[in-house]
């Protein structure tokens, strides 16, 4: 008897997606601020640096929402279990002992 | 029965993907809508702290020593007009409102932030009161938060230093042969102008001087500034009155804004073209377009990066049209929009915005606590 629900790989993928994505922006976004990227940005001062910082974080963020979006169709889909393709019909044993005879 | 559940994910994934994200992003909107308190607040505090950081021109630094300035300006006037509008949403934060707008005008009054003005003209703006250099980048922005302040505190001590730039203001629109004041010597912008109607209808209700003279010419020239085809505001005239640079929403949007504290009418039927012509929507994100559509360009200091048409200051300025106007619904989308990629952080009871930096902060302050329209024009 089983006790319990045990989670495959894939669903730590998206639940990591989803919580992590969700949590690295948000982390991301407080160090923007403490670092003063944007007034940097705005500045055109830090270099290609401060460019870098700023599409990672915002590619991230789009990341992390598409996760989001993405998470209520792919639990319908692994939940629902997948149709199995129909078995050919099954012989009869005396019709193969037949067909040897 | 395959063909059924691929049907069902499918149809899940279009209904996640139309409506979590900009949900979920756009799940303050209805408390910034119904003035939330607390989120006003983490706002103002957090332009608070920008001015206690005493930011000077060489921390904006835009590649253009005037843009510079400007920022830097912008930055103080923008947040006095959100303290305003915090003050005047909330008659309990009225007085620690009044004082850190106060607090911003010591700002916008100091010889540094007049700077890029004075470079400009080659005097400073409030030496030159009375003169016939318009001063409209300076004077005519400082003249609408004057204006505001003295809504807020009729017997103020910038009572007497309104008075000189309303006056100066009045009579610079008054003598201008094509009915517009210059911002630089030789430039002209129509949303410049817009703000300094603002003030003087401000000025006109709360002290009951005369500006209908100018108010009324204003009304009569504003047709002839709008584009035939969409009524959006064109950007910039020359000296002689023509049209040197067309229809835009970064200049509409703001002119939408400046306007509501003078003349509800006019703000309104500008943000309808706004509305109607400029509006883009994408899964339940909202934009505005900084051309009108069929017109390509390019971004430039009004409208920040232009991506898909689409502009950060058409979209940003008619966060605060939409306020104004009661849309709620183009709010909400501008406002996913503006969490998604402004990617606002709270801490120490304060909002910043990851993407906005000092002048971007003021304006989110600003606009997202403008007032609806007709507020100021009914008194204080």
């Amino acid at each position: 008897m089983r006790h319990g629900v045990r989670l495959g790989r894939r669903w730590w993928w998206l639940i990591g997606f989803v919580v992590l994505g969700g949590l690295m922006s948000t982390l991301g976004a407080r160090a923007m601020v403490d670092h003063g990227v944007a007034g940097a940005l705005l500045a055109g001062g830090g270099g290609w640096g401060t460019v870098i910082a700023a599409a990672g974080f915002l590619v991230l963020r789009l990341a992390s929402f598409v996760a989001l979006a993405g998470a209520p169709a792919l639990v319908l889909a692994w939940v629902w279990p997948r149709p199995r393709p129909a078995r050919p019909p099954c012989t009869p044993p005396t019709a193969v002992v037949r067909a040897r005879g | 029965m395959r063909r059924l559940r691929l049907l069902l994910v499918v149809a899940v994934l279009a209904v996640s993907l139309r409506w979590l994200p900009s949900a979920f992003c756009g799940r303050e909107a209805s408390a910034l809508l119904d003035d939330d308190p607390a989120l006003g607040l983490a706002m103002a505090r957090r332009s608070e702290r920008w001015h206690e950081a005493r930011l000077s021109a060489t921390d904006s630094m835009t590649g253009s020593e005037r843009f510079d300035g400007e920022w830097l300006f912008g930055t103080s006037m923008m947040a006095a007009l959100g303290h305003a509008q915090l003050a005047r949403a909330h008659p309990r934060l009225r007085d620690e409102q009044v004082r850190a707008m106060e607090a911003c005008i010591e700002r916008l009054l100091t010889p540094q932030v007049r700077a890029f003005d004075r470079a400009a003209w080659g005097r400073d703006p409030l030496d030159d009161l009375g003169t016939d250099r318009a001063h409209a980048a300076y004077l005519g922005y400082l003249g609408l938060v004057l204006s505001v302040h003295r809504v807020l505190e009729p017997e103020g001590s910038y009572a007497e230093l309104h008075e000189r730039v309303m006056a100066h203001l009045d009579q610079a629109l008054r003598t201008s042969p094509i009915g517009l004041v210059q911002t630089y010597p030789g430039e002209i912008y129509p949303v410049d102008n817009a703000s300094i109607i603002g003030a003087l209808a401000l000025h006109q209700r709360v002290t009951g001087v005369d500006h209908r003279q100018v108010l009324e010419a204003w009304a009569e020239r504003l047709p002839s500034l709008r584009d035939s085809a969409t009524g959006l505001l064109v950007q910039a005239v020359s000296p002689r009155g023509e049209v040197v640079d067309g229809p835009r929403g970064s200049g509409t949007g703001l002119a939408v804004y400046f306007l509501s504290f003078g003349d509800a009418a006019q703000s309104s039927s500008l943000y309808e073209a706004m509305r109607t012509h400029m509006q883009r929507e994408l899964l339940g994100f909202g934009a505005m377009r900084e051309y009108p559509p069929g017109i390509e360009g390019r971004g430039d200091i009004d409208s920040g990066p232009v991506i898909m048409g689409v502009s950060i200051s058409a979209t940003g300025f008619s966060l605060a049209g939409s306020r104004i106007h009661g849309d709620r619904e183009t709010f909400e989308r501008l406002w996913s929009t503006a969490y998604l990629f402004g990617a606002p952080v709270d801490h120490e009871g304060m909002r910043s915005f990851a993407l906005g930096g000092p002048l971007g902060d003021a304006l989110m302050f600003a606009l997202l606590t403008a007032r609806p329209a007709g507020e100021w024009s009914a008194g204080s």
